[in-house]
């Protein structure tokens, strides 16, 4: 498995989670204030809105509670395993979003940028925010692990369950893409006409 | 040996990770770096992929979670009660039902032995085998038992009420506090330490 070289890092959270697992809810306090922005983050650039991003966090945090008893520290840092369970959230909300048949990725994030356009300041946030959304989902959530969240290579695919390789294609296509996408905001950037 | 690169890898370095080089794969980065020194075409590369990074820099605000969020989250958890909760309280009512239902020998005497007097000693009551009168000659006298069934309860009324003093002052004494935690946090969990982890995620399989 991918990773697995890193595996004797301390775990930060093994302590909290240890207690946890045991009922302690000034631990689940602290671990919820710890992780929680990080969690509600991952899910927001993934589904492309705070309302879904927030309930995303919720399941994930009564997931930890429910699976902390069974925490064995070792085999996985908890916030690889923590951004597993977000990720996968997140894609079976995208799913079902695509079984109802009410939109698909970009759409609902095209209201997301509708529904916020008067709060964002910069012409080009929006712009970028708008092809990160059109990004396909795989490729959005590569980026976002690796981009945004500051994850490895390895840790986002451990976490997104695919090869090291895989995660490189995507992040590849993922910026090829962009790159296209923002195109005229590059030639802006660069001061040319 | 020293490990190089061609200007392909370096692209595709490029292409995948842009141009924070501490987000380049370990094994590449010491090479990878040593062609941009060098080459004039890598360094157009790393140029083209440091704008797009600058790009995606804008988009990074995400907002944060609303203030209620937290709270949410912890009151969507099921957390087990206190153990103080769930300590039975103690009152007058409920050492009074629990002495009720303690078999204490009756301590009314009979009406015979009310009508014989008693003339023996002190000392003689002391060491008699007739029961536990050891108390005074009036207690004596009266033949009454309620001197050591009351003994019996203060000791009973005494544990239950240190029981739940110390219940309350030690919740979840079997386990290590947060502070204690906190003071060995960030040690010494390793790997070998332990294997497993939790037994799923969340359901799904990618497409």
């Amino acid at each position: 498995m991918a990773g697995s070289a890193e595996r004797s890092v301390t775990d930060p959270d093994a302590d909290l989670v240890l207690l946890v697992g045991q009922g302690d809810r000034s631990a689940c306090e602290m671990l919820v204030g710890r992780h929680l922005n990080r969690v509600t983050a991952v899910a927001y650039r993934v589904l492309g809105n705070s309302a879904d991003a927030e309930d995303v966090a919720q399941e994930v945090f009564l997931k930890v509670w429910q699976h902390a008893v069974g925490w064995r520290p070792g085999q996985a840092l908890f916030s690889t395993w923590l951004h597993t369970v977000t990720i996968n959230l997140c894609r079976d909300r995208l799913r079902k979003r695509r079984e109802s048949s009410l939109d698909d990725a970009g759409d609902v994030a095209d209201e997301r940028h509708d529904a916020e356009k008067t709060l964002q300041s910069s012409r080009v946030s929006h712009v970028v925010d708008k092809a990160l959304a059109n990004l396909p989902e795989r490729q959005r959530m590569a980026l976002t692990l690796c981009h945004y969240q500051g994850l490895t290579n390895i840790e986002a695919a451990e976490i997104m369950e695919v090869s090291v390789e895989a995660v490189e294609s995507l992040l590849s296509r993922a910026r090829r893409s962009l790159r296209v996408q923002l195109q005229d905001q590059i030639a802006d950037l660069r001061g040319e006409p | 040996m020293e490990h190089r690169i061609t200007l392909s890898r370096f692209q595709a370095i490029l292409d995948a990770y842009g141009a924070d080089t501490t987000r380049w794969p370990d094994l590449d980065r010491a090479a990878a770096v040593a062609l941009l020194k060098v080459s004039a075409e890598a360094q157009e590369m790393f140029a083209e992929a440091r704008d797009l990074d600058i790009l995606l820099m804008q988009a990074m605000e995400c907002p944060p979670p609303s203030p209620s969020l937290r709270n949410r989250i912890l009151d969507a958890i099921p957390f087990p009660p206190a153990a103080a909760d769930e300590a039975v309280p103690v009152n007058a009512t409920s050492v009074a039902t629990i002495m009720a239902a303690i078999p204490f020998p009756a301590a009314a005497t009979t009406a015979a032995e009310a009508s014989i007097p008693d003339t023996r000693s002190v000392d003689e009551t002391l060491v008699s085998p007739r029961g536990m009168r050891w108390i005074s000659a009036d207690i004596l006298r009266r033949k009454a038992l309620w001197v050591p069934a009351a003994a019996l309860a203060a000791s009973l009324v005494l544990g239950i009420v240190s029981g739940a003093v110390v219940q309350h002052a030690l919740p979840n004494s079997q386990s290590p506090s947060l502070e204690q935690v906190l003071s060995l946090g960030f040690s010494t969990q390793t790997a070998s330490l332990a294997l497993g982890a939790p037994a799923d995620g969340a359901s799904g399989e990618w497409e």
